[in-house]
Parts: C-alpha cells; sequence; structure tokens
C-alpha cells in the first residue's frame, strides 16, 4: 500500500485521517502541539471557509480554527477504506 | 470576641494572605470559577509592559481571606505567546501557594500536557475538573480517585456554569495551600529521563541559579524555551555550550529535534493516563453537533451572521431609543429644578449646567444603547457564536491584513468604540492590535451614527445616509490594506478553539456586561462631564469666535462655514456635540437655509473620520501607547481633510 501525504484541507469530510509530519519549525510545532496536534494522531478535518479561509479540525474532543497557510503545514495520511 | 476576630483578618497585610493562583487553558471555565467566588469585588490589573491581563480578588475560605488571581489561559508553560509568558512569569516569580489547575474534563487528554508541566513547578497544586456533564454527554467517564492518586494531588469535581462544587474546591485549595505537599513527580521513558537528570546534573554544578523547579528548568532547555535558554545564557555561556552538546546527542540518537522528543513524551504521559483514568462509551449526539452544519455553512452560515447582526443592531437601537426619551426628559426636569431658579448668567450655573449636562449625557444618552449592546454581545459570546463569526470572516479579514479574530473588536465598534478598542487585547501579536485598534476607532460609533442619521439621513435621504456607512466601510477596508502594507510581517494566522454551544446563564451575563460597563464609567464618562463643563466655560467666557478664528484653515479647505469651526473641536470631546452644536453654531435650526446639501455631506464625512473622541484617545493610549495613539490621531485627520475636500469636488458635479 503506498502512503498518500495530502495537506489538511484536502480531507475535509473524509472522516479520520492521520498525522504524517508537521512541516516548518519550532513555532509551528509548539502551536500545533499545544491545541493537540501531534504526529501520529488521529483528527477529523470538519470543515474549511470559503475563499482560502480557515481550516477546522476535529482534535482529542475539541475543534480548532486555523489558518489555511498553517493548516497546510500539517501533512496527513488518508485512511483508505478498500 | 467575633468582632475582634475580624478586626484582626482585616489586619492581616494581602501579601500575607494564601495566595491563589487559578491556571489552565483557555475556555475552560476558569474564569466563571474566578467570578463566582470573587465577583464583583475584583479589579483587572495589567502585567507590566503587555495588555495581557489577570484578574484579582479576594475570597473567603472558612475565615479566612485568600488572595485569588486568574491567570490568563495558557495552553503549555513554553513561552510562545505574550499571554503565556505573563502567565509563567508570574508561576516562577510571584508569590503562589497554591495552583488549582482547572481543565475541561470533555478535554481532558489533551489538558493534562499543562497539567504534567504544572507539576513540575513544585507547588502545591489541586485539579479542578470542570464540565464533567459534558464530559459525560461525549461518552467520557473519568474515575476521579485514579486520577487523583496517579497525579498525586487532590481532584474537585465542579460544573462552574451551575455553581456546583466550587466551595469544596476552595476548601480543598485551602488545605493543600497550609499542607504544602506537592504533586507526584511522573517519570516518562527512561532515556529521556535520563537525559534530564544529566542536564539537571551539569545545572546543579554550574554557577545558573534559579528558583525554578530544576526539573522544569531542564525539560524547557530542551525544548528550546527562548525564555529558559536566555537564562542559562545569561548566567554562564559555559554552561550553555555544555548543555547544548548534550541536547545534540540525544538528537542524534532519536533522529528528531529535543523539543519534539520532549513534547512527544508529555503527550504520550498524558495518553496513557488518560486510557488510565477514564472509560470511554457511546456519546450522546444533540443539537448542538448539528448546529454548525448550518452555522457555519458556506452559504447559509453567512445569511445567518448578517441575519445575527442585523436582528442585533435594530433591537439595541428600538431599545435604546425607548429608554432614551423618556430619561432624557427627566433628566430635563430634573435640571430645571436644580439650577432652574438660579441666575442663568452667573460662572457657578454654567459650570453646574454644562457637568449636569455630561451627566445626563452619559446616562441617558450612551447607556440606552451601551447596556443593550453589551447584554447582547455577552449573551452571543457565552452562547460561543463568536468565534464561529471569525471563521467565517477570516478570509475576509486577510485581505485587510489581519485574521478572523479581529472582526469582534470591529463589530464591537459600531456600539462605541471604547469597548472596541479595548477589545483588541484578543490579538496575540502587537502588530495586529495596532491595526486592529486602529481600524476599530475608524468605526461608525452609536454617536456618529446620530450625525449620519440626524444630518445626511434626514436632510438629504436614507440612501445617502446608507452610502456613508458603506463608504467608510470601504475606507476602513482600504486603511487595513494600506497599514498591513506598512507593517508588513507574517502574522501567525488564526488559531482559535471553537468552543461547543451553550445557554448564556442569566448571572455570568450580566456579570460581563457590568464589568464593561464598568469601563465605561470609569474612562468614558468622567471625560464626558469634563468636556461638558469645558464646553460651557467656553461659551460663557466667549472663546468661540477664537475657537472658529483656529480652525479657519480647515474649515476653509472643506468650504465651510467658519462658525463650524468650534462643532470640530467639540466633536473631539463627544461626536455627538459636533451636531448638536451646530444648530447653536449657525443660529438657526433650518440648516438647509445656511449649508448647501454639498456642505452637509462634506461635514459629515470629515466629523466621521477625524479623530476619535477623547475617550477612545484614552484607551487607545492604553493599548497602543503614545507612539500609536499620536499615529491614530495624525493620520485619521489627514485622512478626514482628505476625504472632505475630495467630497466638496465630487458632490459639485451633483449639485
Amino acid at each position: 500500500m503506498t502512503v498518500t501525504r495530502n495537506t489538511a484541507h484536502e480531507a475535509v469530510g473524509k472522516g479520520d485521517v492521520r498525522v504524517l509530519e508537521i512541516e516548518g519549525g519550532w513555532n509551528v510545532r509548539q502551536k500545533l502541539n499545544q491545541i493537540g496536534i501531534h504526529v501520529g494522531d488521529t483528527i477529523q478535518v470538519r470543515r474549511c471557509g470559503i475563499a482560502g479561509g480557515p481550516v477546522i479540525i476535529r482534535t482529542h474532543g475539541t475543534e480548532i480554527a486555523m489558518g489555511r497557510r498553517m493548516a497546510d503545514k500539517i501533512i496527513i495520511q488518508l485512511m483508505e477504506t478498500t | 470576641m467575633k468582632k475582634h476576630c475580624s478586626d484582626h483578618i482585616s489586619v492581616q497585610k494581602p501579601e500575607d494572605r494564601i495566595h491563589l493562583v487559578l491556571a489552565g487553558q483557555p475556555n475552560c471555565g476558569k474564569s466563571t470559577i474566578f467570578n463566582e467566588v470573587a465577583g464583583y469585588r475584583s479589579i483587572a490589573s495589567n502585567f507590566p509592559g503587555a495588555t495581557v491581563s489577570y484578574s484579582k480578588g479576594s475570597v473567603n475560605i472558612q475565615n479566612q481571606t485568600c488572595e485569588i488571581i486568574d491567570l490568563p489561559g495558557i495552553y503549555s508553560l513554553t513561552s510562545l505567546d505574550p499571554a503565556a509568558r505573563e502567565s509563567q512569569n508570574y508561576l516562577l516569580s510571584k508569590k503562589v501557594d497554591v495552583i488549582v489547575n482547572v481543565l475541561d474534563a470533555s478535554i481532558l487528554s489533551r489538558s493534562l500536557e499543562l497539567t504534567l508541566q504544572l507539576l513540575e513547578l513544585e507547588i502545591p497544586m489541586v485539579l479542578c475538573l470542570n464540565m464533567a456533564d459534558e464530559a459525560e454527554r461525549k461518552g467520557i467517564f473519568i474515575n476521579i480517585k485514579k486520577l487523583s492518586k496517579k497525579l498525586g494531588i487532590p481532584v474537585v469535581n465542579t460544573i462552574a456554569s451551575k455553581g456546583k462544587g466550587i466551595m469544596e474546591l476552595m476548601e480543598e485549595a485551602l488545605k493543600t495551600a497550609q499542607k504544602g505537599e506537592t504533586g507526584a513527580h511522573i517519570a516518562g521513558n527512561q532515556d529521556v529521563e535520563t537525559i534530564i537528570s544529566q542536564v539537571m546534573d551539569i545545572l546543579k554544578a554550574s554557577p545558573v541559579q534559579t528558583k525554578t523547579s530544576p526539573h522544569l528548568l531542564a525539560t524547557k532547555f530542551l525544548e528550546y524555551d527562548p525564555y529558559f535558554e536566555s537564562l542559562v545564557r545569561v548566567e554562564s555561556p559555559s554552561t550553555l555550550e555544555k548543555l547544548n552538546g548534550l541536547r545534540h546527542q540525544m538528537e542524534e540518537v532519536h533522529g528528531r529535534s529535543a523539543d519534539e522528543i520532549i513534547n512527544h513524551e508529555r503527550h504520550g504521559l498524558s495518553m496513557s493516563i488518560f486510557e488510565e483514568v477514564a472509560t470511554l462509551k457511546k456519546p450522546r449526539v444533540d443539537w448542538k453537533d448539528k448546529a454548525d452544519d448550518l452555522l457555519m455553512h458556506k452559504v447559509w452560515g453567512y445569511v445567518i451572521l448578517f441575519g445575527v447582526l442585523f436582528l442585533f443592531f435594530y433591537l439595541v437601537f428600538k431599545l435604546g431609543a425607548l429608554i432614551e426619551e423618556p430619561l432624557l426628559a427627566t433628566f430635563d426636569s430634573l435640571g430645571k429644578a436644580l439650577y432652574g431658579s438660579w441666575n442663568p448668567d452667573s460662572l457657578l450655573t454654567t459650570t453646574v449646567k454644562g457637568m449636569f449636562d455630561g451627566i445626563s449625557g452619559g446616562i441617558a444618552i450612551v447607556i440606552p444603547y451601551l447596556l443593550p449592546f453589551l447584554l447582547g454581545l455577552s449573551f452571543l459570546e457565552d452562547a460561543g457564536y463568536l468565534p464561529r463569526v471569525a471563521f467565517l470572516m477570516d478570509s475576509f479579514m486577510h485581505r485587510i491584513g489581519l485574521h478572523g479574530t479581529a472582526v469582534i473588536p470591529m463589530v464591537l465598534g459600531y456600539g462605541c468604540n471604547v469597548p472596541a478598542v479595548m477589545a483588541v487585547r484578543i490579538l496575540d501579536s502587537p502588530r495586529d492590535r495596532m491595526i486592529a485598534a486602529f481600524l476599530a476607532s475608524m468605526v461608525p460609533c452609536a454617536a456618529r451614527m446620530t450625525i449620519i442619521l440626524g444630518l445626511v439621513g434626514y436632510l438629504i435621504g436614507g440612501t445617502a445616509a446608507f452610502l456613508i456607512y458603506v463608504f467608510n466601510f470601504v475606507i476602513i477596508a482600504f486603511s487595513g490594506v494600506i497599514l498591513s502594507k506598512l507593517m508588513p510581517e507574517a502574522t501567525p494566522g488564526m488559531m482559535l478553539e471553537i468552543p461547543k454551544y451553550q445557554i448564556p446563564g442569566v448571572q455570568t451575563v450580566f456579570r460581563k456586561t457590568w464589568f464593561r460597563l464598568k469601563e465605561f464609567i470609569v474612562i468614558a464618562w468622567p471625560l464626558l462631564i469634563a468636556g461638558s463643563a469645558i464646553l460651557s466655560l467656553a461659551e460663557y467666557f466667549n472663546w468661540m469666535p477664537l475657537f472658529n478664528r483656529l480652525i479657519s484653515p480647515i474649515t476653509g479647505l472643506l468650504g465651510l462655514p467658519v462658525q463650524t469651526g468650534t462643532t470640530l473641536i467639540f466633536g473631539v470631546l463627544r461626536k455627538e456635540l459636533s451636531m448638536l452644536m451646530l444648530y447653536q453654531a449657525l443660529g438657526t435650526h433650518d440648516l438647509l437655509s445656511v449649508l448647501t446639501y454639498s456642505q452637509i455631506l462634506v461635514f459629515t464625512i470629515f466629523v466621521v473620520f477625524y479623530v476619535p473622541c477623547v475617550a477612545t484617545l484614552g484607551v487607545l493610549y492604553k493599548q497602543i501607547r503614545l507612539k500609536g495613539t499620536l499615529a491614530v490621531l495624525g493620520l485619521t485627520f489627514l485622512l478626514a481633510l482628505v476625504l472632505g475636500m475630495l467630497t466638496r469636488v465630487v458632490s459639485l458635479l451633483f449639485w
């Protein structure tokens, strides 16, 4: 099975996805870790704002809205249902 | 005997009292707990040099007066943003007898990461498991005994919004503070712990002196926390070198950066504690889960947003007008009763009348609109709607160089600029606060609305009044673009937790409203009274011609009658004065007999855009300091002048 790498906003409505990697430096890692997004976590991308708007991610029982640029630093793997 | 006892307590100096510090992640209900116990007696204090504020109050627990401090919500002890830095600073350097770590039980696994860091501070601590009802709705059942045993600290269940368990929590906190027992040391992975203890050994042998617990200092150093790194660098550069070597070695072994290793470790620990103490069942689904499909919908979300805003402002103005009229009438007769029989030409009567006008203006003109506005706002806020607004407006706000969160002060501005400017403190970066405060001060507040409606709306037409709002909106957006070009900085982007919807508690809504109303009463109202008195005195001493001559270059450029000069000066004190005084200055109530349509339009445009009122300047100074305030003053004045002249030229084409 090949591992597909997608950015977070490509996973809207796709159900559970796994965080493969967090791109970017110390600041981005800290920010995302603090709010509950870590490499290896299972998250859901709930919705996506219009015109490059923010992305809403559900993680550890809470929902976080974050700017598209930040969200796209989260590299995720879609779970294959086949 | 009893009296003696209470005397004894009041003699005790505040700094000798037991200090309870509330710490927790944003939205965990910390402030609700604080308000419940400290209530109206609390004061908001500012951290020196930053606009992040914490609240302080006192609480009586078992006949003992304790100081209670509500720190801003933080996700971790790493100093990533100003709020976290200041909270961290407080915990490290101030008197803290017991930490009350509040956490949202429904997000237990994430919240525990902060708890683990707080435990490292080695300060006595109590865990407050808030919103247990919400957790159970989500299917999370927590075994308190197990959790308490695991962490080595007392755990108390509360439902803060209903006031449940709070007294018990306070009593437990006091007991823990008196015992002075700290929690358990929770060890992680063996090889990470080995590195941490090696770092601790080096620190112990080094000249680095710190009040911080060595374990916390070690982990935060490994995490590249700038604050702790500089602590070591300042005290002993050679130690820093040694530690850097150790950190590098750790990164070699694990194949990733040290902060990732530590964070991963902490995350793993909280997850394993969570799994140990919580049992998961099927969550109950209710309307709260479905509501967002509609309220944050790509189309319906916006339709509802505008509907809500329209209804909100409509109700505020309807309600305001309903209260304003009888109040004005009451004050009118009150005033007559007070100085009606006095000599109308004496200095005393003039001063008293001026001050009385200021007092009554505050109560009868401002508060009728401000009160329903603040009530409505607190309601929307507590219901959890504002973060959704931020989500919906984010991409638009990005066009003007800010992000979604900044929409909140903007919306507030339509009521009154004072709370709007105060609200910029919710933004992270100083640059964002600067731009948002600038733009918020340009939003036409209720006072400017009376001018737009009273002059343009009444004399020229409703469409023209509406167009002024649209024009103002365009100019604000444009200014935002320019300001963000002048201050380019990659904003970190929005990062906002979307809280669950809830039915706001009547008490909390009223308390919040009161806190905000108090800000108006303390800052804006005295200025209004003073301004009003000065105005009367100016009239008494016949300073008007002098003022008019001073302003004549401006009125000349705008093509307005010289007499309007004074109204422009006094508009700075109270925006609506510009219009009220216009009748007086021109000596007629039939403005169209002395002013052309073009002049009315120019006057209104100028008044809408030129410098914010004194009260707004006061809060601007508090938020963006002198330099920022002067920039707002100068730039808005220039902008108003240019727009006024432009209006003059363009309107000549029509009339």
